[in-house]
């Protein structure tokens, strides 16, 4: 599993030293701190941490989606040996959709509620592909929505949003995604809202499509289930910061960094498996920024973690954690 | 959610159930519908030609030859207020027509790229409603001359900043949701977003304000005619209503009720109209 990156070559695409800030009146505060992360062709990279831990800002900061608020301070994000964030608008509205896409939380309010799915499908193929006709498009609507396991695709063009289910509207989320082969799929929880048996065939279809389309997927998530069964390669980050990266097997077997081993362990709590322990509670520290971020939630914390900052060290069989315990 | 919206947009089956949905929308519309009538087969209703002068005729009662009378030279009012449900409805139409587009175009730029362009419009916006809009009108009528396209492109010029307000407020909202930020994470341009994403569900809170700018652009007319300020060659409400000042004091009574009566049923079924639209595409807001 560990070797999903070394049989692919090159990373796909290459995140470097990404530092994204948020003003907030007067205040600056740093959601993502200086992230690196690499992903390969046809891999799975899970994005796991608490709510705040600025994987959704990750996400949304490597195609340039952040609201006004947030600015890019620092940092490359390397997609076929372009910077993006150095890319106009212009530039980076054909690599959006088209090389690199992304599917939300809660499709339903992530569709134009007065369009027919069929419409911003062919619209979105469109967009991409001038040079095709309508009628080329629409056999190209069809032809998606088939492939996310829409039942009669051709009815399905012309329902509205708010006449499917959460489910269907998140494979059409998924089919405009794909529309035009996009080589990343960046996925933002895209299972949360979904109730659980439409979560298992969501998630069958996604692990499915990255198989047939050797297709990337980017991963944003705190639902370590999720992770377990898609992903290849897991990030996981606290307070902006990544603590540990790890291949998911030995992530799981092995958690090296004292919050994984939390995050493991309230998901044995939270199924019942350790009765006799509590979910720890979260306490917000976002002022911290000398020394480890983790140290007041940390059962394990030294002196030194008050005062020096940990730095990301490589252990054997390519798992990296950031955490004083192992430096 | 503006469910209504494109049933509204999409056919003719669907505007009827729309219609069907509300009561009071229909009655309006029934009621428009006989003016809309009205005004396009003017030539086959009116007995007279409405300009036509006859001074042995002067201010003759409602008789089977003078539907509703004469006014002092003879004019029959009868055909003069036919036809002018023809010269109402044009300035309704167009004078919206005219405020609609200005009102979207500065709403959208206004509420989508926000900052200094904002700014700027939204002064102009305050200044406009700041003055007096009825006097501005008399005075900018005086100042360009009392011709029909005038009056109907000055009364469309100063209508646009109240629309303005709702699209921008609605815009505003639409740019923040999430299937905005959905179409930009697929590669749509901001001309994409604004003319694809937000304008269409912009709409539905500014298509009732827009038919109450119609009533109101109906009334400026006819206010405007009425203070003499009209197109002589054109046949208003509010100019018989000018002639009434006069008429009525040689017991002319026709010459005022009849106008008086067309102009209040048709400014009554626009509202219930733009009342009914707002029941319909915005169904939240229902009382």
């Amino acid at each position: 599993m560990n070797d999903s990156r070394r049989e692919n070559g090159d990373p796909v695409l290459s995140i470097r030293d990404l530092v994204v800030s948020y003003r907030v009146g007067r205040r600056r505060i740093v959601a993502v701190d200086g992230v690196s992360i690499d992903v390969y062709r046809n891999e799975c990279v899970a994005i796991v941490g608490e709510s705040g831990s600025g994987k959704s800002t990750l996400s949304l900061a490597i195609m340039r989606l952040l609201p006004p608020s947030a600015a890019i301070e620092r940092g490359v994000v390397l997609f076929k040996g372009r910077n993006l964030l150095e890319l106009s608008e212009k530039e980076l509205q054909k690599i959006r959709g088209r090389e690199i896409s992304m599917v939300f939380q809660d499709p339903t309010s992530y569709l134009n509620p007065v369009y027919k799915i069929g419409d911003q499908l062919v619209e979105t193929i469109l967009t991409h592909n001038s040079d095709m006709s309508g009628n080329e498009a629409r056999a190209r609507a069809i032809e998606l929505l088939k492939s996310v396991g829409i039942p009669s695709p051709e009815r399905a063009l012309t329902y509205y949003p708010h006449q499917l289910s959460g489910g269907m509207n998140q494979r059409v989320s998924i089919a405009l995604a794909l529309a035009t082969n996009p080589s990343i799929l960046i996925a933002d929880e895209p299972t949360s809202a979904l109730d659980l048996t439409i979560q298992a065939q969501i998630l069958r279809l996604l692990k499915d499509l990255m198989r047939r389309l050797s297709l990337s997927i980017i991963l944003i998530t705190h639902d370590l289930g999720l992770v377990a069964y898609l992903a290849d390669r897991v990030y996981v980050m606290y307070s902006g910061k990544v603590m540990e990266e790890d291949a998911v097997g030995s992530m799981f077997s092995n958690p090296k960094h004292p919050y994984t081993q939390l995050l493991l362990n309230s998901v044995r709590i939270i199924y019942g498996l350790d009765t006799s322990a509590r979910v720890e509670r979260t306490e917000g520290h976002l002022t911290d920024t000398k020394g480890c971020r983790f140290r007041h939630r940390c059962p394990y914390a030294l002196s030194r973690c008050e005062s020096q900052e940990p730095p990301l060290v490589p252990l054997n069989s390519g798992k990296v954690v950031r955490c004083w315990l192992y430096g | 959610m503006p469910v209504e919206l494109y049933a509204l947009s999409s056919n003719f089956k669907t505007v009827l159930g729309v219609l069907r949905s509300d009561k009071n929308l229909l009655a309006g519309a029934l009621m428009l519908l006989v003016f809309v009538l009205v005004a396009v087969f003017a030539n086959l209703i009116a007995t007279y030609h409405p300009l036509q002068t006859g001074l042995t005729r002067g201010l003759h009662p409602p008789s089977r030859g003078f539907l509703m009378g004469t006014d002092q030279i003879g004019r029959d009012v009868f055909s003069w207020v036919i036809y002018g449900t023809r010269t109402a409805l044009v300035v309704g139409v167009t004078a919206t027509a005219i405020s609609f587009v200005i009102a979207l175009a500065v709403g959208l730029v206004s509420g989508y790229f926000g900052g200094k362009a904002d700014l700027v419009l939204m002064r102009i916006v305050d200044i406009l409603l700041s003055i007096p809009q009825f006097i501005f009108m008399i005075v900018m009528v005086m100042l360009y001359g009392s011709t029909f396209t005038n009056i109907v492109l000055i009364i469309g010029l100063l209508s646009w900043p109240t629309l303005a307000r709702i699209v921008r407020a609605e815009v505003l909202s639409l740019r923040e949701r999430e299937f905005v930020l959905a179409a930009r994470a697929l590669g749509a341009s901001s001309r994409d977003l604004i003319l694809k994403e937000i304008l269409p569900n912009a709409l539905p809170p500014v298509i009732p304000a827009a038919a109450l700018t119609a009533s109101n652009a109906i009334l400026a007319e006819a206010a405007l005619s009425f203070l003499g300020l009209g197109d002589p060659r054109v046949p208003s409400w509010g100019t018989m209503l000018w002639i009434a000042r006069q008429a009525i004091f040689a017991g002319g009574w026709w010459t005022l009720v009849f106008p008086s009566i067309f102009i209040v049923l048709v400014i009554l079924s626009i509202n219930i109209i733009a009342d009914g639209l707002n029941n319909v595409l915005n169904p939240r807001e229902r009382t």
